[in-house]
């Protein structure tokens, strides 16, 4: 948003500063075009060469270099029509008002206007001074023949004078040179009265003449120092100079306005430039996004049902899976109420709550039941997003949602197996309790109604032997001891079942035990039974178990006094106490150096009842490994054993069901 | 290759200069530089458009409807067929009054420095469109009202102009003929380019005393005067010898309102001076030997011989030259 502003407001002020730099530049570039400038100042350099030319056609004149004043009369009109254009409103008048230079040309328009004021004088005086000047030339030499003729010698001369100083005269702009003309045109006057009519009419016309050629030749000498006086030319150099000032300046600001033209257009087509690149990438970014986007559309109408809805609960658009699995077409759908696949299976709560959510702009998820348009029911997995304009108006919603419908069918039928499930074991587990009941009753009255007959036989036998010793047979006592033997026997049979169903339904109670201390009970309780057995028992300091305390007990009991027993042959018995890991598992042993047994009775081991020894051999009851493996599995652990005949056994146990581990998982995988 | 080329071109280059310069040197003739009187400047060639402009200048020349009183054409005053003047001292205008000077040609105007006795137009074109027309009468608004009713001009300008018949174009039109009147190719012009017998050994002789007498002092340039300002009475007071004076008089003091140009007027041409009598400003003199004798007394201060008078007439008849390919007076006959 930031970035756009940003970019809004650099085009702005470029666009800005280009329409300011064209309007200022705009009149001065129209104004100036090359071929005004060069007619401008060829026009006013053709006014300086006309000027120069009117010098000199009038000193030509002056001098009879030139016999007529066309020439004169030409270059004048022209320098008036030079003049005159620069004020008729034509190309060169715009220039001049441009530069303002209308004082500069007024200023010279007087100028030139009086400099041919005087040509025009001029060009009067010197043809009446021209004339006069060839009429004395011929006069004079008329009036030199006619005095000579009449013995005129001195005017002769004096004219003869006269007409040299004239000839001199008019020709040098001396005007030095007036005062001998003008006295000898004096010392004529005086003359002429003492001369004859005629010839006095004659010297009266050449003093008139010279008179005139005087008065003429003044005037036009001082017309000409006037002509060629340089005012026209320096006021017309001044107006060039102006002018091409003015043109420099102007051409300066243009030639600024234009570089500051191409500053701005390098600028905006750089500027241009790098919008057109962040344009293509972003186009490039947008196409992918929107190819991206199309793929997950395809991709999420292939596996979803899709569908948006306005604010008002109106459906906008749905995808094939929404028709499909609702079974409407979409024309049926598009423009009607979401409502139209109400199921009525939710409350009016539920909905209530999901249009709050998602109107307060979180999105919804939850599971709904709709109704399909041939009545039946199917579920989905919805989840409803709200999207929002720029300013957080939410605009309209997007579903998105799974069929579940299978799940939840198999949810249903899973939760009904359950429920019979469940019955099933309360059924059972009453069974078993009555069983168990069953069974405590009966190993009751087995240890009790048991043993009283036993304790009969053994008390009367005793009886027999101690009253009756004397009166019997040795015979007879040998069988009274064998009754005795015998039913103690079984009393501890019946001791030993009673135990082992005691561990059965013995109550368990884990605590943190140390199996070695157990043991070290064990074994001197073994030594003080035992006096006369030396037996090397090796175990760790400690060797901390989690595990029922009293049932352990029991299979210390069991495990060690069978070490016990089976060494007893062994000069040098060793029973140890140990514990192993592998892979994780925590594996406890107690080895003995005994009477070992044969691995291929292995699996009777464990088995009530079951020996491998001859009750002779070894006395017991083969039942002390059946309640071992019992407590051991109510531990979750497991016991087995490893031996050789004659090179002693070892029983290991673990107290844990084995760590599930990764090799242990792929291998049963 | 290149060089044949450039060999070939020095050599046309150099053919082209010989074979030029003795063009060069027939064309002018050293005996009329000299002269203070040049002969009348050929026409440039006019194209057809220019033609047809002339041609309807000259139909305007002489329509009267241009006048208010649609009496009076301009070639009532300047008829060709008189010397572009009329003959009379003073032409009557169509109000009745007379002209307060003498009507001079029409002939040669652009050879003048300025038009009318006083010299107060410098050129045609400033005379038609600002002259008041005193003289003749024209109300441009009127004339142009008429010639739009007319059958033929509208169309005849909507040929000739882009934006057909309006007041300039009218005047444009007007200006063209007169501009077109220039007499050219005259015996004497003839002779100043060289033909030595286009004139006759009398009217040599007349040109020598035109010379001699001091008339080149003022009547010198191509139309023989109307080439500078003169004072009427330079070596007499003409206009107190008369006993008379009035306004026009005056002469360019009317303009300038200076005293130095009182009784100054423009030097008339003599191109056609033996056609257009009577001569001077307020037509005084009826023929030309007394014009001549009023000059050499007033301007050139110095007797004249009749003998000479007649002489220099004859020189004068060789002046006029051509119009239309027509020799104009009594120019044709040497």
């Amino acid at each position: 948003m930031k970035v756009l502003k940003q970019k809004a407001w650099i085009t702005v002020s470029l666009i800005t500063a280009t329409v300011a730099v064209a309007a200022l530049g705009f009149n001065a570039d129209r104004a100036l075009p090359p071929e005004d400038y060069q007619r401008t100042v060829s026009h006013i350099n053709e006014s300086l060469y006309v000027d120069s030319r009117i010098n000199e056609a009038v000193l030509e004149r002056r001098q009879g270099l030139d016999r007529n004043y066309d020439l004169i009369s030409a270059l004048v009109a022209r320098q008036h029509e030079i003049l005159e254009e620069f004020e008729d409103g034509s190309t060169l008048a715009r220039q001049i008002a441009e530069s303002k230079l209308n004082a500069d040309v007024t200023t010279l328009t007087a100028a030139v206007t009086a400099k041919e004021e005087s040509v025009e004088r001029f060009k009067r005086h010197y043809a009446v001074q021209r004339n006069s000047f060839q009429y004395l030339q011929i006069i004079i030499a008329e009036l030199v023949k006619t005095a000579t003729e009449n013995h005129q010698s001195v005017l002769a001369v004096s004219l003869d004078s006269l007409l040299h100083e004239i000839l001199l005269y008019s020709v040098t702009p001396n005007s030095l040179d007036d005062e001998r003309v003008s006295a000898l045109l004096n010392s004529l006057e005086i003359a002429q009265e003492k001369l004859p009519p005629d010839l006095a009419a004659n010297v009266h016309i050449t003093i008139k003449h010279g008179r005139v050629l005087l008065t003429e030749k003044t005037a036009t000498d001082a017309l000409v120092r006037q002509i060629l006086a340089p005012t026209t030319r320096m006021l017309t150099q001044k107006l060039l100079r102006n002018y091409e000032t003015w043109h420099k300046q102007r051409s300066e600001v243009i030639r600024n306005h234009q570089y500051q033209l191409y500053a701005i257009s390098l600028v905006s087509a750089i500027y241009l430039a790098y919008i057109l690149v962040q344009l293509t990438r972003t186009s490039n970014t947008l196409k992918r996004n929107l190819h991206d986007l199309s793929n997950q559309k395809l991709a999420v109408d292939e596996h979803a049902i899709a569908s948006t809805c306005s604010l008002g609960g109106n459906i906008l658009s749905v995808n094939d899976k929404f028709c499909a699995l609702s079974g409407y077409d979409r024309a049926e759908l598009v423009g009607k109420k979401h409502k139209v696949i109400k199921s009525g299976f939710h409350s009016p709560p539920f909905y209530t709550e999901m249009w709050h959510c998602i109107l307060r702009g979180e999105v919804f998820h939850g599971e709904i039941c709709n109704q399909r348009k041939n009545g039946s029911y199917y579920w989905i997995a919805s989840t409803i997003t709200p999207f929002k304009d720029e300013r957080g108006i939410i605009e309209y919603f997007v579903e998105i949602a799974t069929d579940i419908t299978a799940r939840k069918e198999a949810e249903q039928r899973v939760s009904s197996l359950n429920a019979t499930l469940e019955k099933q074991v309360e059924e059972r587990t009453a069974q078993l309790a009555e069983t168990n009941k069953e069974l405590e009753a009966f190993s009751y009255s087995v240890s009790h109604d048991l043993r009283a007959p036993l304790r009969a036989i053994s008390g009367f036998s005793a009886a027999l032997t101690e009253d009756c010793a004397n009166q019997l047979e040795p015979s007879c006592l040998d069988y009274l001891d064998r009754i005795r033997g015998a039913s103690e026997k079984m009393n501890h049979l019946i001791d030993d079942m009673l135990q082992l169903s005691r561990v059965t339904r013995a109550e368990f109670a884990a605590t943190t035990v140390d199996l070695c201390a157990l043991a070290h009970q064990v074994t001197d309780d073994l030594r003080t039974s035992n006096p006369t057995r030396s037996v090397e028992v090796v175990m760790p300091t400690d060797c901390i178990v989690q595990g029922d305390a009293r049932l352990l007990t029991i299979v210390l009991v069991n495990l060690l006094s069978n070490a016990w027993k089976f060494t007893r042959h062994q000069a040098q018995a060793r029973i140890e106490l140990g514990r192993l890991d592998q892979q994780g598992e925590a594996i406890y042993f107690i080895r003995d150096n005994g009477a070992g047994f044969n691995m291929a009775y292995s699996d009777k081991l464990f088995k009530a009842f079951q020996r491998l020894h001859s009750t002779q051999q070894y006395e017991g009851t083969g039942i002390g490994l059946s309640i071992v493996q019992r407590i051991i599995r109510r531990h979750g652990g497991r016991v087995w054993a490893e031996s050789e005949e004659g090179k002693g056994a070892t029983f290991f146990f673990t107290l844990a069901p084995p760590p599930f581990t990764a090799n242990e998982g792929l291998g049963s995988a | 290759m290149r060089l044949c080329w450039l060999i070939a071109l020095l050599l046309l280059l150099g053919w082209g200069c010989v074979s030029a310069s003795p063009t060069l040197e027939s064309s002018t003739s050293d005996a009329a530089l000299n002269e203070p009187i040049q002969p009348v400047p050929l026409p440039l060639p006019r194209d057809a458009k220019q033609q047809s402009i002339i041609a309807l200048g000259e139909r305007l020349f002489s329509d009267p409807r241009l006048s208010s009183t649609n009496t009076t054409a301009c070639i009532n005053c300047h008829t060709l067929s008189k010397g572009g003047a009329d003959g009379e001292r003073f032409s009557r205008q169509p109000s009745g009054e007379l002209a307060p000077v003498n009507t001079p040609t029409i002939f040669n105007l652009p050879l003048n420095f300025r038009l009318f006795w006083d010299g107060r137009k410098r050129t045609l074109d400033e005379q038609i469109r600002t002259d008041p027309f005193a003289d003749s009468d024209t109300h441009w608004d009127q004339a142009l009202g008429k010639l739009k009713a007319d059958t033929q001009y509208p169309a005849d300008f909507a040929t000739l102009f882009p934006d057909g018949l309006t007041i300039t174009n009218i005047q444009n039109a007007i200006v063209a003929f007169e501009k077109s009147l220039v007499l050219v190719n005259s015996r004497f012009d003839r002779y100043l380019r060289g033909d030595l017998k286009a004139i006759t050994d009398a009217e040599a002789k007349g040109y020598s005393l035109f010379k001699t007498y001091g008339c080149t002092a003022c009547h010198q340039g191509a139309n023989v005067g109307g080439n500078l300002f003169q004072k009427f009475g330079i070596m007499g007071d003409y206009f107190k010898d008369n006993g008379h004076s009035n306004h026009a008089d005056a002469g360019r003091y009317n303009t300038t309102k200076l005293e130095d140009d009182r009784y100054v007027f423009r030097v008339p041409s003599l191109r056609l001076a033996t056609l257009t009598a009577p001569y001077f400003h307020d037509g005084s003199a009826k023929t030309l030997e007394d014009a001549i004798k009023v000059m050499a007394k007033y301007q050139l201060g110095r007797p004249i011989s009749d003998e000479h008078i007649s002489l220099i007439i004859g020189f004068l008849k060789t002046l006029p030259g051509e119009y239309q390919g027509q020799p104009l007076g009594t120019d044709s006959t040497p």
